[in-house]
C-alpha cells in the first residue's frame, strides 16, 4: 500500500512536470499550426542545464529559469528562421525540426560528451507518512502549478484573447489587426522556454545523455495527442494521467515499458481521432 | 522502353561490382545498393503515393530480424531465408499501411514515427534463446550468418537485387497502379471521384514498400550478420525522406541513385558517426527547404473517408 | 415491416432515387428531408440560391457525405453508406464546385486515371479515352497538363473524367460557376450534347435559360428543402 501510494504521488508529480513541456506544445501547435519534433530537444536543453547548476553545487530547480531563458531566444530563432518560411507545409516544417532535434543531438555530445550524466538531488527529502519526496520535486510541481495557472488567467486577458483569435483563424485574425507572425513566434519561443523549464525540472528523474529528447518528445505527443486537439486543460489532464501510467508501468514492469506505452497511446489516440488530431487544434 | 531507360543508372552499380576489386570498397558497394533499395521503396510510398512515412525503419527492421530468424532456426536456406525478409517487410508495411490509411499527412507521420520506435524500444527489450544456447537480442541484436562469404559475391548479389527492385518499382510505377497512386497523392477527393479505392491504394504501396525495405534488411542483416534494434530506428527513415526529397520525390532512380552514391562516400571516407548525423540534419533541413520537395509536400491530402453522420464538417 | 428496415423500391423508370435525406453540420440544418427521383435518360436541373443545400445533396448521392437520415438508390440497390469509389463503380458519376483535376497530369492521364477501375485491356482504355476527349472536345489538348489550362477546359476535363468512369447517372455541379463568356459556351455545347444522347443527368445551377436548354425538369431546393418540383 504505501509502495502504491509513493508511486502514486511520484506520478501525479511528474505528470505536472510534463505538462508544463506538453502544454508549451500545443500552444506551439494551437496558434503556429506546427507539431514541434524538436520539443524533445527543448527538454534536452533545460536537462543539461539544471545538470550544469548542479555542478555549482545549487539544486537543478534553480537551472529552471535559465533554460527557460535559452529555451525561449532558441526557441525564437529557430522560428523565425526555419518556421515561418515553412509553416504553409505543416509536413515539411515538422521534418525541418526534427533534423534541428538532430543537430541539438550533436550539439550537447559536443559540448556534453556522448556519456550520459545524472543530475542528483541537493535540497532534502521531506516523509508524508510513509510517502517520501524530494523538495525539488515538490517545487518542481509548484512551480509547473503556477505556470499553467498563469497561463490560463493570461488567455482571459486582452492579449491572451487575441492569442486564441489567432488559433481560432489566423486571417480572420489578421484582419482583425492582430499580428499574427509576431504572435506565432513568440508562442514557439514560450513553448520552447517551457519545455526546457520542464526539462530541469524533469532531470533528476531522467538519464541526460544526447539523445534523451527522444522520450520526452514522445510522451509529449502522447498528451497532447489524448487531451484533445485545442485543450489546454485536456492535455493537462491528460499530462497527469499519464504520467502517473507511465509511473506505474516503469515502477512494476520496466521503464522501456513506460516509453512503448506512450508510443502505443499516440498511436492508438491519433487513429482513433481519424480526422486527424494534428490538422487542427484550437485554443 | 522508357523504364528501360530510366532504370539504366542502375546499370552502374552492377558493372562497378564487377570492376572493382578491392574486398572493402565491394563491402563498402554492397552496403550502399540495399541502402539505395531502401531509399526506392520510401520514395514508392513516400514521394509516388505521397505518405510521408517516418517509420519506414518498421519493415526494414522486420526483414532483418526475420530472415535472421529463419536462418538462425535453419527453418529455410539462408537465401530463402533473405528473400522472406521481403515478406516480413510487406506485413510490417501493410500493418503501417492500414493504420495510417484514413490520416492526414502529419498524423500518418507520427503513427509511422510511433510504430517504428515502438517496434525498437521492444526488440532492444526481449531476449531469446538461441540454437547452442546462447541467450541473444536486446541491444546487441541477433547474429546471423554472414551470408555470402565473400565481398564480391555479397556486392554482386546486392547490386543484382537493386537492379532487379529499382526496375520492378518502376514498372509498378509506370502501371495502372502507379497512375492510381499519383492520383491519390494529388487529391484523394479527386480520385475517388475516378472510381478508385483511397484506402486499397494507400496500403499497397505501403506493402509494396515494406516488402522491398524487408528485402532491404534481410541482404543488410546478411551482410553484417546481424539484426538489431538500430535497423529499426529513426535515422534510416529520416535519410530515406532526406535524400528523396532533394533527389526528386516520386522518381525512384534518383533517391536511388543518391542515396547510394551518398552512401559508398560516406563509408569510403569512413566518416564518422557524428558527421553523419549532422549532414543527415542538414539534408532534412534542405530537403524541408527544397523546392521539389515543397512543391510535391504542398498537395494537400484530404481523408477520402465520408463525413459521417451528425458529425462536425 | 419497421421504416428501419431497406425496402427496395417499386421496379419503375426511376433509376436514381433519394428518400427523405436529412443531414445537419453542427446543428445547421443542410437538408431536410428531401426525396427525389430520376428516370433513366431523364435530365433533372438543382437550383436554389447559395448555401441552400444543392452541393450537399450531390455529395450525399455521391457518398462523400453520409445523411444522418434517409437512403439513395441506384436502380433497386442501396448506395446510402457506401464510400465514394464503390458509389463512381456502381454507376453515379460527378463533378465538383470547384473543378478538380490533377493539375500536373495531362488531360489524357486525367482520363485515363478515371478508368481505371474498369476492366479494360489497355486498347480498350485508350480508345474510350481518345472517344471521350472528341466528346468534350479536348482532343487537341490531350498532352497539355491541366494546370495549364483554363477554367472552361478544365471544365471539360472534369465531365470527361466523370463520363470515363462509365457511369449511367452524371451528376454535374455548378458547371458554369466563375467561367467567362468565352468558356461557358464550350461547357454548354458538351453538356447538350449528352442531353442528346440521352444521359441520365443531375445539373446543378443557378440560371433558368440553362435549365430550358439543358433539363427535363427542374427541383428548387431552398433552406435544405424542395420547395418546388416541376
Amino acid at each position: 500500500m504505501e509502495t502504491a501510494l509513493q508511486v502514486v504521488t511520484s506520478g501525479l508529480l511528474t505528470g505536472v512536470e510534463y505538462a508544463i513541456a506538453a502544454v508549451g506544445m500545443t500552444l506551439i501547435f494551437g496558434v503556429g499550426r506546427v507539431l514541434n519534433l524538436a520539443h524533445g530537444s527543448f527538454i534536452a536543453l533545460g536537462a543539461y542545464t539544471a545538470y550544469q547548476v548542479t555542478l555549482l553545487g545549487l539544486s537543478p530547480v534553480g537551472g529552471a529559469v535559465p533554460a527557460a531563458i535559452a529555451g525561449l531566444v532558441l526557441g525564437a530563432l529557430v522560428e523565425r528562421v526555419l518556421v515561418r518560411p515553412l509553416r504553409p507545409e505543416p509536413v515539411a516544417a515538422a521534418i525541418a525540426l526534427l533534423g534541428v532535434a538532430l543537430l541539438a543531438e550533436e550539439g550537447f555530445s559536443l559540448i556534453w560528451g556522448t556519456a550520459d550524466h545524472s543530475v542528483p538531488l541537493r535540497l532534502p527529502l521531506f516523509l508524508f507518512g510513509h510517502v517520501v519526496q524530494g523538495e525539488e520535486q515538490l517545487i518542481a510541481a509548484a512551480a509547473g502549478v503556477a505556470v499553467l495557472g498563469g497561463m490560463a488567467v493570461y488567455l482571459r486577458t486582452r492579449s491572451g484573447r487575441a492569442l486564441r483569435a489567432a488559433a481560432a483563424d489566423a486571417e480572420i485574425a489578421r484582419l482583425a489587426g492582430v499580428d499574427v507572425e509576431r504572435l506565432q513566434t513568440a508562442t514557439f519561443a514560450v513553448g520552447c522556454g517551457m519545455a526546457a523549464a520542464a526539462g530541469a525540472f524533469l532531470s533528476p528523474l531522467l538519464s541526460v545523455g544526447p539523445t534523451m529528447g527522444r522520450v520526452p518528445l514522445v510522451f509529449s505527443l502522447a498528451m497532447v495527442a489524448t487531451g484533445g486537439p485545442g485543450r489546454i486543460w485536456g492535455t493537462l489532464a491528460a499530462s497527469v494521467v499519464l504520467g502517473l501510467a507511465s509511473t506505474f508501468v516503469g515502477f512494476y514492469l520496466a521503464p522501456p515499458w513506460s516509453y512503448i506505452l506512450a508510443l502505443l497511446l499516440t498511436t492508438a489516440v491519433v487513429i482513433w481521432r481519424a480526422d486527424g488530431v494534428f490538422r487542427r487544434m484550437q485554443l | 522502353m522508357t523504364i528501360l531507360w530510366r532504370a539504366a543508372p542502375c546499370l552502374v552499380p552492377l558493372g562497378l561490382v564487377f570492376a572493382v576489386q578491392d574486398r572493402f570498397a565491394l563491402s563498402v558497394l554492397a552496403f550502399a545498393a540495399a541502402q539505395a533499395l531502401f531509399v526506392a521503396g520510401w520514395d514508392l510510398v513516400g514521394g509516388a503515393s505521397g505518405q510521408p512515412t517516418l517509420g519506414h525503419a518498421l519493415p526494414l527492421g522486420a526483414g532483418a530480424y526475420f530472415a535472421t530468424f529463419v536462418a538462425g532456426w535453419n527453418l529455410a536456406p539462408l537465401p530463402t531465408a533473405v528473400a522472406g525478409g521481403a515478406l516480413a517487410g510487406g506485413l510490417a508495411g501493410a500493418l503501417q499501411g492500414r493504420l495510417g490509411a484514413r490520416l492526414s499527412r502529419l498524423s500518418l507521420a507520427v503513427v509511422t514515427l510511433a510504430t517504428a520506435e515502438a517496434a525498437r524500444e521492444v526488440s532492444s527489450v526481449f531476449r531469446f534463446v538461441w540454437p547452442g544456447g546462447l541467450v541473444v537480442g536486446g541491444d546487441s541484436g541477433i547474429p546471423m550468418v554472414v551470408y555470402p562469404a565473400d565481398e564480391a559475391s555479397a556486392a554482386r548479389l546486392a547490386a543484382a537485387v537493386l537492379v532487379v527492385g529499382v526496375a520492378a518499382l518502376l514498372w509498378i510505377g509506370g502501371s495502372s497502379l502507379g497512375l492510381a497512386m499519383r492520383t491519390v497523392r494529388a487529391d484523394d477527393r479527386l480520385a475517388a471521384a475516378s472510381g478508385i479505392d483511397v484506402v486499397r491504394v494507400r496500403v499497397l504501396a505501403f506493402v509494396i514498400a515494406g516488402a522491398v525495405a524487408g528485402l532491404a534488411g534481410g541482404l543488410a542483416a546478411a551482410m553484417t550478420g546481424r539484426a538489431s534494434p538500430a535497423m529499426l530506428s529513426l535515422e534510416p527513415s529520416l535519410f530515406a525522406f532526406a535524400v528523396a526529397s532533394i533527389a526528386g520525390p516520386g522518381t525512384i532512380v534518383g533517391p536511388a541513385a543518391a542515396a547510394y552514391t551518398m552512401t559508398a562516400a560516406l563509408q569510403w571516407l569512413d566518416v564518422p558517426g557524428t558527421i553523419r548525423l549532422t549532414l543527415d540534419a542538414a539534408l532534412l533541413i534542405a530537403g524541408a527547404f527544397g523546392p521539389s520537395a515543397a512543391a510535391h509536400l504542398r498537395h494537400v491530402r484530404h481523408v477520402s473517408t465520408p463525413v459521417p453522420a451528425s458529425s462536425a464538417r | 415491416m419497421t421504416p428501419s428496415q431497406t425496402i427496395p423500391p417499386a421496379r419503375d423508370a426511376s433509376l436514381l432515387r433519394v428518400e427523405g435525406v436529412v443531414k445537419e453540420f453542427e446543428g445547421t440544418v443542410a437538408l431536410d428531408c428531401v426525396t427525389l427521383h430520376l428516370a433513366s435518360g431523364e435530365s433533372l436541373g438543382i437550383s436554389g440560391s447559395n448555401g441552400s443545400g444543392k452541393s450537399t445533396l450531390v455529395n450525399v448521392i455521391s457518398g462523400f457525405v453520409r445523411p444522418d437520415r434517409g437512403r439513395v438508390w441506384l436502380g433497386d440497390r442501396e448506395i446510402t453508406r457506401w464510400p465514394p469509389h464503390r458509389v463512381v463503380r456502381a454507376g453515379i458519376a460527378r463533378t465538383f464546385q470547384l473543378p478538380r483535376v490533377g493539375d500536373r497530369f495531362t488531360v489524357e492521364e486525367n482520363l485515363r486515371a478515371a478508368t481505371l477501375h474498369r476492366r479494360l485491356g489497355g486498347a480498350q482504355r485508350r480508345q474510350i479515352v481518345s472517344q471521350i476527349l472528341e466528346m468534350v472536345n479536348l482532343a487537341p489538348l490531350r498532352e497539355r497538363e491541366a494546370r495549364t489550362l483554363s477554367l472552361g477546359e478544365i471544365r471539360r476535363v472534369e465531365l470527361g473524367r466523370a463520363l470515363a468512369t462509365g457511369g449511367r447517372v452524371l451528376l454535374v455541379d455548378e458547371p458554369f460557376a466563375s467561367l467567362t463568356l468565352e468558356d461557358a459556351p464550350e461547357v454548354l455545347s458538351v453538356l447538350r450534347r449528352l442531353r442528346r444522347e440521352g444521359r441520365t443527368m443531375l445539373i446543378v445551377a443557378h440560371s433558368a435559360a440553362l435549365f430550358q436548354a439543358l433539363c427535363d425538369r427542374v427541383t428548387v431546393v431552398e433552406g435544405g428543402r424542395i420547395v418546388r418540383d416541376d
